[in-house]
Formats: C-alpha cells, structure tokens, sequence
C-alpha cells in the first residue's frame, strides 16, 4: 500500500509524462477516491507554476558591469606576469648589492653606494667591482 | 572528451569564447542573464549580493571556457556554478550572522501580510519568493529549478547531479512546506 505522499510525486512525476502504466493506473485509481486530494496538489501546483513568469531579472546594466569587471580580471591576470618580472628584478637587484658588500668587505651605507673606503688613491666607483 | 560541430549546438559559440570574441560573451549573458537571475535570485532574494553573485558566475565560467568540455550544455554548466556560489554566499550570510545572533534560527523569518482581499498577481509572487527563502537550501534548489526555471524533475535531478528520486522526494517536501506558509493564499487560488 503506497502511501499519500508517494502519490503525490507519482503525480508530480506524471506531470513529466514520466511515469509507468502501473503506477499511472495505481494514481488515478488513488485520485478518484481522494479527490480533494487533487484539488489540493492542483492548488499548489498553480501557485508554484505561476512563478514560472519571469519576475527576478538583474539591473540594466547587468550585462556591461559583468564586461567590466571581466576585462578587469584580465588585465590582473597581465598584471600578474609583469609583477613576476619586478620581483625577478628586484631579486637581481639583491644579489648584485650582495656581491658588492662581499667585495667591499662592508655592510655600509657607502658599500650599498659601492664607495666604501673610497680616497684620494682610489677614486673609481667601479674599483671593487672585478 | 572533446565536442564537435554535430554533438553540440552551442559548438559554434563556445569556439568563438574560446578564441575571446568579445561578442559572444555579450550573446551568453544575453541568453542566460535570466536564468542566472532566476537561479540566484531565487536562492538568495532580490538583494544587491544577487546581483554581484550573477556576475561572479559568469567571470567563473568565462574565466573557465578553456577547460570546458561542453559535456553539459552551457546553461547547465552556468546553473551549476549559480547555486554553489549561491550556496557559498549562504554560508558567508550565516557566518556574518553568527557574530551578532547567538540563536539557532538564523534565516530571515517571513512575515507574512496576506488579508483577506485578492492580492495582485506580482505581489502574491513575491510572497512566494519570500517563502522559498525560507525553506533548507537542499529543498530551495529544486524549487528553483522546478518552479522558476520549468526544468521537469529528470533535467533538475541532472543540474543537481542527484537521483531523480531524491528531487522528486525533496520538492514534494518543499512543497509542503510552502502549503503550510502560504496557506491562506493555497486556498485562495483553490477557490
């Protein structure tokens, strides 16, 4: 014995044409000894087919913002390969000034310039650097 | 899996996604800004995070047309990435919620206006919808794509990528739920 709420998705499914012969014959069967029953399901269903009227839609500019913001990801995503050149740079950069304290023996403002324990005999900027 | 021209329709279009014809992104979101916003709209409300949720399923998908295999149709796919960004925005809306309320019941409770005068059609909807937001999210999904897409339970049951048992079973539920909260309006359309 099937229970009420089993009817109700062979009905709901019976919607789709999507139920077999036995269950069809079963339903209608069930249906014409509870016919409030129906009159229910068909209560709701009207309700809930209503909403099928398209009432939520987005603002106008919908189509422009989403544009927008997805010419905005690509730039970021370019934006992203130029970074990864800087932080290359800057690692370089790094390591050139890393070279140029060990050279100098110093860990100085005037090593950073490469002018640490620069005088009258030794002039070039370059003299540290091999 | 690979498409061609005579298993997909939307071969053409996803092509000309793939090789960034700014066209044809403007004729997806011209063909399923709607949907979207059913979908969205329906999960969350009419409220401004709809709006940006709609957006970001839309980037997600343009952003993923490389990888797509077109094994679903593309509003299918798009549907998809709407309710789990719908479902994310739930989480984020509970968690939010949480630091101000202690409580279990953290969805927005209906109050419900329904007097005994025949409402209009747009605002009897909207009582609707107001309903839908509150039933669980896993009954909220089928109604979305049963009631505001028209989707018959086997193309719900495919979206969701459940059985179609369960669909069936989770919006008869919903259903009543919905019976028990809009009542008075039930029996006024009976009538």
């Amino acid at each position: 014995m099937k229970r009420e709420d089993k009817y109700y998705t062979d009905w709901l499914l019976n919607k789709d044409s999507n139920l077999s012969k036995e269950d069809l014959v079963d339903l209608e069967v069930f249906v014409k000894g509870n016919p409030q029953q129906l009159i229910e399901w068909k209560a709701v269903d009207a309700l809930m087919d209503s909403l099928k009227t398209p009432v939520l839609s987005f603002s106008d500019s919908f189509e422009q913002d989403v544009m927008r913001k997805w010419q905005g990801e690509k730039e970021q995503f370019y934006d992203h390969s130029s970074m990864m050149i800087l932080y290359a740079g800057v690692a370089a950069a790094v390591l050139l000034m890393i070279n140029l304290f060990v050279n100098q023996g110093s860990i100085s403002l005037d090593a950073m310039f490469g002018i640490a324990g620069m005088n009258a005999d030794n002039t070039s900027l370059l003299f540290y650097i091999d | 899996m690979t498409i061609t021209n005579d298993q997909n329709p939307e071969f053409e279009l996803i092509t000309l996604l793939k090789d960034g014809d700014e066209r044809a992104y403007f004729k997806v979101l011209g063909l399923y800004k709607d949907q979207i916003a059913k979908t969205v709209k329906g999960m969350l409300g009419d409220v401004q995070e709809a709006e940006d949720v709609g957006q970001e399923v839309f980037i997600r998908f343009f952003k993923s047309i490389d990888n797509f295999k077109g094994d679903a149709k593309i509003s299918t796919y798009l549907i998809r990435i709407a309710i789990n960004l719908s479902l994310n925005e739930l989480a984020r809306r509970k968690r939010k919620w949480r630091i101000f309320y202690s409580g279990d019941t953290i969805e927005e409770k209906l109050v419900l206006d329904v007097g005994t005068n025949p409402m209009e059609d747009e605002e009897r909807k909207e009582i609707v919808h107001k309903a839908i937001l509150q039933l669980g999210v896993k009954y909220r999904k089928v109604v979305v794509l049963r009631a505001l897409h028209g989707y018959s339970f086997k193309e719900a049951a495919e979206v969701l990528q459940i059985p179609i048992g369960t669909v069936l079973s989770r919006y008869a539920r919903a259903t009543k739920k919905l019976k028990e909260i809009l009542n008075p309006i039930v029996n006024e359309k009976g009538r």
